[in-house]
């Protein structure tokens, strides 16, 4: 310890969790965060470290895989992101990005219609079921949603606009409560 | 008139609403078209130009003459079709385009003067100078010709927007739309289905003719209710599909149900294959006074009469050529309205009990409001009949726009008289149905599931076909009928007052092409782009130019297909919603310090951190200033781009994308660095720090952050994809903050678990450090000139380490300082922000020519070389100090010689950025000058023509303040 204590400040989200209609919007902990970007021809290295570190190999395109609290998620052009555990050394670009991402989880037999009117994403269970990972854009934010249960859906968003992803959301569920 | 029974309408739900502000009541299941019929309103509305009466043409979307305004106050509604309006409790609607009433209208006097207002009236009679166009001329004719208008006040209504997919997408759910569904959905196909009808059958709903066994009606109710009930059919009723866009994408606009929290959503959807069963929309005859209020499309009267149990007239003329006009007229019969012509230009047989008038033709309507027609028989003989509806069938139009919207053609059909969609028009759309020339309902029924069939199996889907229920495949054996010979006004375009004579007079004056006379006419311009009269006014253009029709060619269609609320288009952007608001970790604590905030992209930063006893900015700024130049300051810098950047090809990367060489940097230092667009104009500047022998932290301005790091994805993946590199942004990752000033070492000290050693971190090193236990970055970088840091902590710890070093830096006199001081304290030592990289200065105009390598190819050097580029006139970068008697300064001003002209010619250069030194004492500027740097000591004049301020300027070298850069190094 240090001459200073540093305290740790929760994102601006503004008050959760909302609850509306069945459906509840709530501030998840997914752990640590790492980004994980292999290295030119490295892909089959690094899953296989991370398969021996964690259990998980490296998904496809569009995919997230979970043991535990552990989760691999395709998040990009050549990019995972590990959550839940520290990233083993292996042949790959590797980021904390824990500081970065707000996630939230959204809850409820009616998510996937709350979130037909925020992302450009078909998010029907044949297209998007549990397991399935995109990169999306939310008003004009940069976000990733996952489907991480049968009636949930993981959305992460900056941290610096946390506020606005989770207004966006409540009037979003508000609005299909109303309809 | 109301029917005492039938139609599709609940009768124990009355509706009261008002129109024109008198009470009227309807029942559940009217539009507000059909309640006003119930009770016995004719004229409901004035014409655009002539300001005629007008009622209702239609009952359906292509309505061109009961445009009403709905409900009052900020939220009133212009424009809204009668016809489409959904009847509710509480409605209040009034006609508009008319004063002071719709009954008595002073701007008839429009009508009266038409002899003298056709087409291209405007165009022939007010060529006066611009001038006098746009404040006298426009202004009269705006507010005698026109529309309902908008409340300008800001509404309180809600609009959202939303996004679908589906396997098939079926526009439209009559007979053919509920047979392609049904059929494709039985396939296990996922089908949207939607209907701009708040009730789903089309035209089911509006004949008598039965289906299956069952009224129309019926059967399409159980249909859609089978389909309902399927977990892969989304039934959008209220959902007008708008426009077609690439790759399957088309627009819808839903209309809520009366009283639901949202008025409309905008709806995107994504469909594999679509079917346009859109259906046809049936068109006038043109004959004199056919636009008076009491002249009813057939095809409506039928509707009114069957679907709302409506009589829209007490004693009714038919008129039209197919057979069509005998059923129209046993429809009228059976209700009960008496019958005084029954007239079919075709010679007919038959209809022994009608008053039928075989060959014959309506040659003119009388009465302002329908009082009677005139007939002419074949044999030349004129007669006179009275009647208050005038039943009018010119045949039917296939309502294929949507086929148009990538640029299809429709093609001409003989044999319907009409146009049809082109075929693949549209990429995966099948036209089919009525708008695609079917027009029995047996050939709609057929038609549709042949179209459910082959998208299901497009899509590898089969399943068990419906069977096809018996109805009506009769055909109506329609003749042509387009225009009836005669003196008059005959209206082709309802909505812009189009008649036959303008279209004729267009050809007259060789606006002999159809897009020349479409906007010579103004035919087809309306909100309703000439859904109903554009096919006749080409039969008359025809007719005019000798011509046939499809040699005449055709007008197309563009999105939307029916109008659309803007506010449904921008669905989500008001308020809250138009832009993200993005916070720094330290938010609070700024908030609590009472810090004024500004925007700098999404973000918002503190301006000057307020005391007690200061009353202006100046006064915050010039102390938070002071306290950086003696004592330490503190600042929020967590808004500049940072970008981890990582490889065995890192280095090879950033020289690649930085004009200067990053390769030679030592891991533990850090490198001002600058790069170009690749058409060698400045994009940003930033540090560069070597943390790791493969990795770097590339910080980017606050404003670039998203431009560099998509040059540099684009770099990586398109440019140099041999190069082996990794990036992604940390900018949100880190808190960072700028510790600066004499004492800012010292602060440090205070705070890092292990102190600054004498002598190490020399000015542009960097490494990590521990913060309360917490692993940290520092940089010993400097924007303000002075001794300064910037320490970063992961975002989460950001605020508790502002809000100490705050205090900590009070504690020695210092303080935190914001967006003011710090663009006083870059000023003052000449560094640059976006004001100077606008985008249209080179590093040649930065002085920072230097920095392009020779050594080493990067994005923009090849284009930075073009001759004018390097020109020595261009504007390059000064300082300007006031040597005047005036001694402000202002971002903006133009400089100029001292005895020059002020004028724009003259301009030697612009000031880019300026600032009141509290340092100097005096305003200190940056500006852009015409071979600048050999012009230091020169005099120039600084005019500010928008502000009137004007000053003598000396022009001297952009680094104010400690030039010899002692203190940054101390």
């Amino acid at each position: 310890m240090g001459k200073l204590s540093l305290a740790a400040s929760a994102p601006l989200t503004g008050a959760l969790p909302v609850r509306n209609g069945g459906m509840t919007l709530t501030l998840a902990d997914p752990g640590p965060l790492t980004s994980v970007a292999p290295f030119a021809g490295q892909g089959p290295a690094v899953s296989a470290a991370l398969k021996a570190a964690t259990g998980l190999a490296l998904p496809p395109t569009g995919q997230r895989v979970v043991s535990g609290d552990v989760a691999l998620q395709w998040f990009g052009r050549d990019l995972w992101l590990l959550s839940g555990t520290e990233a083993p050394e292996m042949p790959a670009a590797l980021t904390d990005q824990s500081d970065s991402w707000v996630a939230l989880d959204l809850t409820g037999p009616r998510a996937a219609e709350v979130m037909a009117r925020l992302v450009p994403v078909d998010l029907r269970d044949a297209a998007f079921p549990e397991g399935a990972a995109v990169r999306t854009e939310l008003h004009t934010m940069m976000v990733a949603v996952a489907r991480t249960g049968p009636e949930t859906l993981r959305i992460m968003g900056f941290r610096s606009m946390a506020g606005t992803l989770v207004h966006a959301v409540s009037e979003a569920m508000e609005t299909v409560v109303g309809m | 008139m109301r029917l005492a029974k039938g139609g599709l309408i609940d009768r124990d739900r009355q509706l009261g609403f008002r129109f024109d502000g008198h009470g009227y009541t309807g029942m559940e299941g009217d539009t507000l078209a059909s309640a006003l019929l119930a009770n016995g309103l004719r004229t409901v509305a004035r014409s655009f130009k002539y300001h005629r009466p007008r009622g209702i043409l239609t009952a359906g979307s292509e309505e061109p003459n009961a445009l009403v305004t709905l409900g009052r106050g900020a939220g009133q509604e212009p424009n809204a079709r009668a016809t489409t309006v959904e009847l509710h409790q509480g409605l209040d609607a009034r006609s508009q385009n008319a004063w002071p009433s719709v009954g008595f209208d002073v701007m008839e006097v429009n009508d009266w003067l038409s002899p003298f207002l056709g087409a291209g009236f405007y165009y022939k009679t007010f060529m006066g100078p611009a001038r006098i166009w746009e404040r006298v001329f426009e202004p009269v004719i705006r507010r005698a010709a026109g529309l309902g208008q908008l409340s300008k006040e800001v509404a309180d209504l809600r609009f959202d927007k939303a996004f679908a997919f589906c396997d098939l997408l079926v526009i439209g759910a009559g007979p053919t739309g509920l047979m392609a569904a049904w059929t494709a959905a039985e396939a296990g196909a996922d089908v949207i289905l939607a209907d701009e009808d708040f009730l789903p059958g089309g035209r089911l709903n509006a004949e008598r003719a039965g289906v299956g066994g069952q009224s129309g009606a019926g059967w399409a109710a159980d249909i859609a209710a089978r389909l309902s009930a399927m977990p892969n059919v989304r039934v959008m009723t209220r959902t007008t599909v708008t426009g077609v866009y690439d790759q399957g994408t088309f627009g819808a606009l839903q209309r809520h149900a009366p009283g639901a929290r949202m008025q409309e959503t905008f709806w995107r959807i994504v469909a594999k294959r679509s079917v346009l069963a859109a259906g046809a929309t049936e068109r006038p005859v043109a004959l004199a006074n056919n636009d008076r209020p009491g002249v009813m499309m057939a095809g409506a009267v039928r509707s009114y009469l069957n679907r709302f149990a409506v009589a829209p007239g007490k004693t009714a003329v038919v008129f039209g050529a197919s057979d069509e006009v005998m059923r129209t007229a046993a429809d009228l019969r059976d209700a009960g309205v008496h019958l005084a012509a029954v007239v079919d230009a075709r010679p007919v047989t038959g209809g022994q009990d009608m008053p039928l008038r075989s060959g014959a033709v309506v040659e003119r309507v009388l009465g302002r409001e329908v009082e009677g027609v005139v007939i002419r028989h074949a044999d030349g003989r004129e007669e006179r009949v009275q009647a208050d509806l005038l039943a009018l069938s010119g045949g039917w139009n296939p309502t294929l726009h949507l086929t148009c919207h990538l640029n299809g053609r429709p093609v001409w059909r003989d044999d319907v008289a009409a146009f049809v969609p082109a075929p693949e028009a549209v990429p995966g759309m099948t036209a089919t149905g009525a708008c695609n020339g079917d027009l029995t309902t047996a050939a709609c029924l057929a038609a549709g599931r042949a179209a459910g069939q082959a998208a299901a199996e497009s899509l590898g889907l089969t399943g068990a076909l419906p069977d096809l229920p018996e109805a009506d495949g009769a055909d109506a054996g329609a003749m042509p009928l387009w225009v009836v010979p005669g003196k008059g006004r005959k209206w082709v375009d309802f909505q812009n007052d189009v008649t036959v004579k303008d279209i004729a007079q267009a050809a007259r004056e060789n606006f002999r092409s159809v897009e020349h006379m479409k906007r010579y006419t103004t035919q087809g311009m309306a909100t309703d782009q000439g859904r109903m009269g554009n096919v006749t006014a080409l039969s008359v253009l025809a007719d005019a130019t000798g011509r046939s029709i499809p040699g005449t060619g055709t007008t197309t269609f563009r999105p939307p297909f029916a109008p659309i609320h803007i506010a449904a288009l921008g669905a989500g952007g008001q308020g809250k919603g138009f832009a993200p608001e993005r916070f720094t970790a330290s938010h609070a604590v700024t908030l609590s310090m009472g810090a004024p905030l500004i925007e700098a992209g999404l973000w918002y930063r503190p301006s000057y951190y307020p005391r007690a006893g200061e009353t202006t900015w100046r006064q915050s700024c010039d102390r938070e200033v002071g306290m950086v130049r003696t004592r330490v300051g503190v600042c929020d810098v967590s808004t500049l781009g940072k970008i981890d950047v990582q490889g065995p090809d890192a280095a090879a990367f950033l020289d690649f994308v930085y004009t200067n060489t990053m390769s030679t940097l030592p891991v533990g230092k850090v490198r001002y660095g600058l790069m170009l667009r690749e058409d060698g104009h400045v994009m940003d500047d930033g540090t560069c720090a070597r943390i790791g022998e493969t990795q770097f932290v590339v910080t980017t301005t606050t404003a670039a952050a998203g431009l560099v790091m998509k040059q540099m994805e684009f770099a990586a993946q398109v440019l140099r994809p041999d190069l082996d590199v990794r990036m992604i942004s940390v900018t949100e990752q880190w808190a960072q903050t700028a510790v600066a000033g004499p004492e800012a070492r010292a602060l440090l000290n205070e705070v890092l678990d292990e102190p600054m050693a004498d002598g190490a971190w020399p000015f542009m090193s960097c490494g990590a450090v521990s913060v309360g236990g917490i692993p940290a970055r520092l940089f010993r970088i400097s924007f303000s000139g002075e001794h300064a840091y910037e320490i970063a902590v992961p975002a989460r710890y950001g605020e508790s380490l502002f809000r100490q070093l705050v205090a900590k830096a009070e504690a020695r006199g210092g303080g935190a300082y914001g967006m003011e001081a710090l663009n006083v304290l870059r000023v003052e030592k000449g560094l640059l922000t976006h004001a100077e990289l606008d985008g249209r200065t080179t590093a040649y105009d930065l002085n920072l020519q230097g920095m392009m390598s020779k050594k080493k190819d990067f994005v923009g050097r090849a284009a930075a070389q073009r001759d004018g580029l390097l020109d020595p006139d261009r504007p390059r970068l000064v300082g300007i100090r006031p040597v005047g008697a005036v001694k402000q300064l202002t971002a903006g001003a133009f400089l100029f010689e001292p005895d020059a002209e002020k004028t724009r010619p003259n301009a030697q250069g612009t000031v880019s950025s300026v600032a009141y030194s509290p340092t100097l004492g005096h305003f200190v500027g940056l500006a852009l000058l015409k071979e600048g740097p050999e012009r230091h000591g020169d005099t120039v004049r600084m005019v500010d023509h928008l502000r009137g301020i004007e000053t003598l300027c000396e022009v001297c070298d952009p680094v104010f303040f400690d030039p010899e850069g002692g203190r940054v190094r101390g």
